[in-house]
C-alpha cells in the first residue's frame, strides 16, 4: 500500500530532470550513510537517527549546488552543520570539494550583506509607507476597507516570519527572494522525501 | 478577501478582455502544428510557468505599446483580411513583429543580467526555474519591441543575449539563422501571453495551440485599440526617459519609488503563483491563506523527513516515539533562546498547545497503545500513517469536499502515530482501527 500511495503521488509530476535529481540524492545520502556505517554500530538511537537524517539534509544540500546558484538555504544547512564538530566527517565526505572555502567566504559575506540590506530594506519600506497614506486613494477607500487591508497586511506579515524561521537561512532575507528560497525548498523537500522512502521500500522489501 | 491594488485590478479587467475576445476566435481555430514546434517541449509544469510568466510579463505593458506605435506604421489586418485564416495573421504578426524590432530595440541591463542568470540555471541543469527566467527574457525582449523609439542593431542586440548563453542545448537551438530567431523568440513571448491571460490558475495541463493565439492576435490587436489608447495616452506622460522598461499606465505615479514597488509586487505575485502548483491545496486567491498552505506544507515535509529517518532503525513503540518528542522540546528550546523576539504570542501558545498533546499521547503509548487511543478519541482526533495523511490530503484537495479535515491535528497525530506505525512494521490492528475512526467521525 505504501508503494501505491508513494508512486500516486510521486508521478503527475515526474520530469527527467527530478528524477536524476532523486537519483543523485539517493546516491549521495547512500555515500554519506556508508562512510559513517562504522560508528554507528556503537552510538544510541537517537543519534543514529540524527545522523541518518543529517546526512540526509546534506545530501540534499549538496545537490545543485553549482557556483551560480543563487539560493541560499543550502549553505545555510551546510554552514550550520559545520558549526557541529562531530559531523565534519560528514560533510566533508558528502559535499566534499565546493564546499569549504567557497561556503565561509560565501556565507560570512552573505549574512554581512544581508543584514545590511535587511536593515535598508526595512528603512525604506517605513519611508514609502509613510508616503503612501498621503496619496489620494486612501481618502476615496471607507474605513473598513483601510481596516480589513491593514489586517490582511499584519496576516501576511506574520505568516511571513513563520515562514522565514521555517526555510534555513531565511532570516535575513526580503520577502522576494524568500519565496524564491521556499520554492527551491520545496521541491528538494519533495524530492527527498520520495527518495527515502523509496530506498526504505526497497529496505524493507529485501529484509521481509 | 483580498487586498488587491489598482494595477491588479487593471491588469485582471485587461485579462477578462483579451480572454473575451480569445473565446470569440476559437471558433475560427485551425489547428496549427507549426507553432507548437516552436514551442518548449517540456512537461506539464512547465508549460504552466512559461504561460504564467509570460502572461504576467507581456501583458502589463506591452500591448498599450504595440497598438501604439503599431497604428501609424502599418494597419495589418484591420481592413484588408476579413476572412483571414490563422496562418496569415501569423505571418502578418510576424511581419509586424520584424517591422517592430528593426526600429525599436533597445538593450538594457535588466536583460544581460537575465540572460546571465538564465545561463547559470541552464547550465545548473535545467529546471523550472530556468524556465522561469526565459520567459522573463522573452517577455523583457517583447517589452523592449514596442518600449520606445530608439532605433538599435536589431540582430545584434538580440542575439547578444541569446549568444550569452550559448552551448547549450535549448539555446543552440535557437541559435537559427539570423531573423526568424529573434522574431520566433519574441512571438513566443507575445503568443504566449495570449495563451496565458486567457487561461485560470486550474487549466495549466492543457496543451493550447497557437493557432488560437494567432487568430486572436488579430482580433485582439484590431478591436482592442480603444484600451491602449487610453492607456497610452497615461504612458505617453514620460517618453522622454531613455531606459524606461516599465510604461506606467493611466492614473498612477511615475516616479522610481512605485515602479520598483510595483515591480516588486509583480514578482512576488509571480512566485506566489509558482507556489500555488507546488503546495497541494493551494487554490486559495489570498496571499494570507497562501502562505498559511505554504507553511503547513513545509512543517510536513520537515516532519516526514524526520519521521522517515527514523522508521528504518526499528526498536520498541516507547523507545521510538520518545526521540521525536523529545527532539520537538529541544529544538522549541533552542529556537525560543536563539530567537525570542521574532515569535509572536499567538503562534508559540499553539505550538505549545500542540507540544503538550504529542507528549501526553507519547507517555501513553509507552505504558498502552489502547488508552493512547482513547486519549486521543476523546480529543477528536486519531492516529494514522503519514502516508495515508498524504493520500487523504490530496484526495480531498482534488474532490473539494465538504468535510473539514482539520490537517494540522492529523499531521501532529499522525506524526506521533507514524513513528510507531512504520517502525513496527504496518501493523495490521491499528490500521482497521485507525480506518473505523476516521469513519466515525
Amino acid at each position: 500500500m505504501i508503494n501505491q500511495l508513494s508512486t500516486m503521488r510521486s508521478t503527475p509530476r515526474m520530469t527527467s530532470s527530478s528524477t536524476s535529481l532523486k537519483q543523485l540524492f539517493m546516491k549521495k545520502w547512500i555515500m554519506g550513510m556508508k562512510a559513517c556505517s562504522s560508528s554507528m554500530k556503537k552510538s544510541s538511537l537517537l543519534e543514529r537517527k540524527n545522523t541518518i537524517k543529517l546526512s540526509a539534509d546534506l545530501a540534499m544540500a549538496s545537490t545543485r549546488m553549482v557556483a551560480g546558484c543563487t539560493t541560499y538555504w543550502r549553505r545555510a544547512i551546510i554552514t550550520n552543520a559545520s558549526k557541529d564538530p562531530n559531523s565534519k566527517h560528514l560533510i566533508n565526505h558528502i559535499v566534499g570539494k565546493y564546499s569549504r572555502s567557497n561556503n565561509n567566504y560565501n556565507s560570512v559575506l552573505m549574512t554581512k550583506i544581508t543584514s545590511v540590506q535587511l536593515h535598508c530594506t526595512r528603512l525604506l519600506r517605513k519611508s514609502r509607507s509613510k508616503k503612501r497614506k498621503n496619496i489620494v486613494g486612501w481618502r476615496t477607500m471607507s474605513d473598513k476597507k483601510i481596516a480589513a487591508s491593514i489586517l490582511s497586511r499584519r496576516l501576511v506579515r506574520k505568516r511571513t516570519q513563520v515562514l522565514k524561521s521555517l526555510v534555513p537561512g531565511g532570516e535575513a532575507m526580503d520577502e522576494c527572494s524568500l519565496m524564491k528560497e521556499a520554492i527551491d525548498y520545496i521541491i528538494s523537500l519533495q524530492t527527498q522525501v520520495d527518495g527515502m522512502k523509496h530506498i526504505i521500500n526497497a529496505v524493507t522489501a529485501s529484509k521481509s | 478577501m483580498q487586498p488587491r491594488s489598482r494595477e491588479m485590478q487593471a491588469m485582471s479587467s485587461f485579462l477578462n478582455q483579451q480572454s473575451q475576445q480569445m473565446s470569440m476566435q476559437d471558433q475560427q481555430n485551425t489547428g496549427n502544428s507549426l507553432m507548437n514546434s516552436q514551442f518548449d517541449p517540456s512537461s506539464s509544469n512547465d508549460d504552466f510557468l512559461e504561460q504564467m510568466f509570460s502572461s504576467i510579463g507581456s501583458s502589463s505593458c506591452s500591448w498599450p505599446d504595440v497598438m501604439g506605435t503599431a497604428n501609424p506604421k502599418l494597419p495589418p489586418w484591420d481592413l484588408s483580411s476579413p476572412s483571414i485564416d490563422s496562418q496569415k495573421s501569423r505571418d502578418l504578426a510576424v511581419d509586424e513583429l520584424n517591422q517592430e524590432n528593426v526600429q525599436q530595440l533597445q538593450f538594457d541591463d535588466q536583460s544581460v543580467m537575465l540572460s546571465s542568470k538564465f545561463r547559470q540555471h541552464q547550465i545548473s541543469g535545467g529546471s523550472a526555474k530556468a524556465l522561469l527566467l526565459r520567459q522573463q527574457l522573452s517577455s523583457m525582449q517583447s517589452r523592449c519591441v514596442g518600449g520606445n523609439g530608439s532605433i538599435a542593431d536589431e540582430t545584434g542586440l538580440i542575439h547578444l543575449p541569446l549568444s550569452l548563453g550559448g552551448g547549450n542545448d535549448v539555446l543552440s537551438a535557437h541559435n537559427n539563422p539570423s531573423g526568424n530567431v529573434s522574431v520566433q523568440n519574441l512571438y513566443n513571448g507575445y503568443a504566449g501571453s495570449l495563451l496565458g491571460s486567457g487561461q485560470t490558475s486550474n487549466q495549466f495541463h492543457q496543451p493550447q495551440d497557437f493557432g488560437a493565439a494567432a487568430a486572436a492576435a488579430a482580433a485582439v490587436m484590431n478591436s482592442s485599440a480603444a484600451a491602449p489608447s487610453i492607456s497610452s495616452a497615461g504612458g505617453g506622460g514620460n517618453p522622454g526617459q531613455p531606459r524606461q522598461r516599465v510604461r506606467a499606465r493611466r492614473g498612477q505615479a511615475t516616479d522610481p519609488h512605485s515602479i520598483a514597488e510595483r515591480l516588486r509586487r509583480e514578482r512576488i505575485a509571480e512566485r506566489m503563483k509558482a507556489l500555488q502548483e507546488l503546495v497541494p491545496n493551494g487554490n486559495k486567491s489570498d496571499k494570507a491563506s497562501m502562505l498559511d498552505e505554504i507553511i503547513d506544507y513545509v512543517k510536513f515535509l520537515q516532519l516526514q523527513v524526520k519521521v522517515l529517518s527514523m522508521s528504518r532503525l526499528g526498536g520498541a513503540t516507547g523507545a521510538v516515539v520518545a526521540p521525536i518528542v523529545a527532539d520537538n522540546s529541544s529544538e522549541a528550546a533552542a529556537r525560543g533562546g536563539g530567537t525570542s523576539s521574532i515569535n509572536g504570542g499567538p503562534s508559540s501558545s499553539t505550538n505549545d498547545s500542540v507540544t503538550v498533546t504529542e507528549n501526553r499521547v507519547a507517555k501513553l503509548m509507552e505504558e498502552d497503545m489502547g488508552s493512547a487511543m482513547q486519549y486521543l478519541q476523546g480529543k477528536g482526533l486519531c492516529l494514522m500513517p503519514i502516508s495515508l495523511a498524504t493520500a487523504i490530503s490530496t484526495a480531498t484537495c482534488h474532490s473539494r469536499n465538504p468535510l473539514p479535515p482539520p490537517p494540522t491535528t492529523n499531521a501532529a497525530a499522525g506524526a506521533a502515530a507514524a513513528a510507531a506505525a512504520a517502525a513496527a512494521g504496518p501493523s495490521s490492528p491499528n490500521t482497521p482501527s485507525t480506518m473505523n475512526n476516521l469513519l466515525h467521525r
